[in-house]
């Protein structure tokens, strides 16, 4: 664990499902940097830059959605895992979806967890909390 | 093509088959027999058949002997490919295999060659009719033997099929819309609803002091209709889902089926103070657990659901009728009943009988009705509003054996007793 605050990649291209997931992060109660991203492209080019190369700078988790304006988060997973860097980074994929299809694709692809938008807000809400905590905070 | 087509091709094909052979036999013998006779006159009256039937069916014939040469072309064969009869006769090759296009031909010549070794083969591929229209045309070619059992001839009947080829292919495109239909359904009309929810809920855990209760009442019916919008994406997406899955073909202990239907809603049953009645045991049938759990689930739910205000519900589960292959199992209620006029529309999607405060999509019943169908069955409901209702699904029962042996894998000592 590092001392500085955890950096989070959120892609989402939709506003209001950034704001929302924004607030249950704040709720994790996890010291959180985050970056956000509108489309496959923007996030590719933040993975790209330099300054991400040193250790201090890369991410410490990824929550993407799967169903992008540019493409399918899925797409940045099989990214992602081919970096030496990235290949244990957790990566929760976010999706309307409850299509097995679907689910099944982002674990193929090394996706670490599938979080559903679907369920009621309250329990959306605590489920990235959940999923925050077991990935940031030390056992 | 239906299987009916099929067997009557399968028919005619044998029949002019066996009638070719039988003209070919009274030519051959009429130099040596006097066919004044009965069964001279029995051939000539088979051999006048052969002869109706080439000519008036809606296929073509076509014989060719095993050195290539044609020996036989009914007259449709013109009206098949637009070329007169005559180039077919005449011409030295296999006329016919020259206007199958090119993509086709090797699987064509491929079939004449399976044909010729003695086996019977349908090929299906497209023509190009002198018009310059291609159709999509079906083969049957049959080889006929001689007396002594050697291969003589083959004889091909074809068909224009273009309009089946082209229905099965209308069929793949709207089960491919269908698909493309849920797939969007599941996205891009999810995503909305869960901003709605998601919103009004924040906006409630950051405002809830301050809200008024007029305010606060505005709100819970914009988070009660963002559900019911939700209920009613996930019953499309379940419903058009079911016609696109396969749904499989094995043996069901529908006791079992009814234990988890009861088990998981056993919270409801407790709440509305429900009394269940299973007489009897139910057996076993063909179809698939999960979706036979969809259809009980679905009518008990609905028992319990449309209950009768003034009257705890009771429910009574039990084997109507039961012969060697089907059994009919009932679920009957006291509830609330279904409106006369309402009753021929209930296994319609989208169809309520009763106020849409009663929570509902409208398309459970419609999943039932489908479900039963694609595993050959039925469902018919009886109903008396104000009385209840009474639910009958006829199934098709699994054979004692076939149950034994897909649940309980015979022991050793049981092996040893046969």
């Amino acid at each position: 664990m590092k001392s500085t605050a955890a950096k989070v990649l959120l892609v989402d291209d939709t506003k209001a499902h950034r704001k929302l997931i924004r607030r249950a992060l704040k709720r994790a109660e996890v010291n959180i940097a985050l970056i956000e991203a509108e489309s496959l492209s923007t996030a590719r080019t933040l993975l790209a830059t330099p300054a991400q190369q040193s250790t201090e700078n890369t991410f410490d988790l990824a929550i993407i959605d799967l169903n992008l304006t540019d493409g399918f988060g899925t797409e940045l997973v099989t990214e992602l895992r081919k970096k030496t860097e990235y290949r244990n980074l957790p990566i929760i994929i976010l999706s309307t979806s409850t299509l097995e299809s679907d689910i099944e694709a982002a674990r193929r692809e090394g996706a670490s967890c599938y979080l559903t938008k679907s369920s009621d807000p309250e329990r959306f809400q605590q489920q990235i909390i959940n999923e925050v905590k077991r990935y940031l905070l030390p056992v | 093509m239906s299987l009916n087509t099929l067997l009557i091709t399968a028919l005619v094909v044998a029949l002019l088959a066996l009638l070719w052979r039988i003209r070919e036999q009274r030519r051959s013998t009429s130099h040596f027999l006097d066919l004044t006779g009965e069964l001279g006159h029995k051939l000539e009256d088979l051999a006048e058949r052969y002869d109706i039937l080439t000519t008036n069916l809606a296929a073509s014939v076509i014989i060719r002997n095993v050195d290539g040469v044609t020996t036989f072309c009914s007259p449709y064969t013109e009206v098949l490919t637009g070329h007169p009869v005559g180039e077919f006769i005449e011409d030295a090759g296999d006329f016919f295999e020259s206007l199958v296009v090119e993509n086709d031909r090797k699987r064509f010549q491929r079939a004449k060659l399976v044909s010729g070794l003695g086996e019977d083969i349908v090929v299906r591929y497209q023509l190009l009719h002198r018009s310059g229209i291609v159709l999509w045309v079906e083969t049957h070619l049959v080889p006929i033997c001689d007396s002594d059992g050697r291969i003589e001839s083959v004889l091909a009947v074809s068909m224009d099929v273009t309009a089946s080829v082209r229905y099965q292919q209308r069929i793949e495109e709207q089960n491919r819309d269908l698909n493309d239909f849920t797939y969007m359904v599941s996205h891009d009309l999810k995503a909305p609803i869960f901003t709605i929810k998601g919103m009004a809920s924040a906006i409630r855990e950051d405002l809830n002091e301050s809200l008024d209760q007029e305010s606060r009442e505005s709100l819970e019916y914009i988070i009660e209709a963002a559900n019911r919008l939700e209920a009613l994406v996930k019953s499309v997406i379940e419903y058009s889902s079911l016609s696109a899955k396969e749904i499989n073909d094995e043996s069901v202990s529908l006791e079992l089926v009814l234990d988890e239907v009861l088990n998981d809603l056993s919270g409801a049953v407790k709440q509305k103070e429900a009394k269940i009645g299973r007489i009897g045991k139910l057996p076993a049938v063909r179809g698939e657990h999960l979706r036979l759990y969809q259809v009980f689930s679905n009518l008990v739910g609905n028992a319990l659901k449309y209950c009768a205000n003034e009257r705890s519900p009771e429910i009574s589960i039990y084997t109507a009728q039961e012969n060697d292959e089907l059994v009919a199992i009932v679920i009957q209620d006291n509830g609330i009943g279904i409106p006369n006029a309402k009753l021929k529309d209930i296994f319609r999607p989208y169809q309520r009988a009763h106020s849409r405060d009663i929570e509902g999509s409208g398309i459970g019943l419609a999943c039932v009705k489908k479900i039963v169908d694609r595993i050959h069955g039925t469902v018919t409901v009886k109903s008396e509003e104000g009385q209840g209702s009474e639910f009958t699904i006829t199934l098709r029962k699994s054979s004692p054996n076939t149950v034994r042996v897909l649940s309980f894998p015979p022991s050793s000592s049981e092996a040893s007793l046969e």
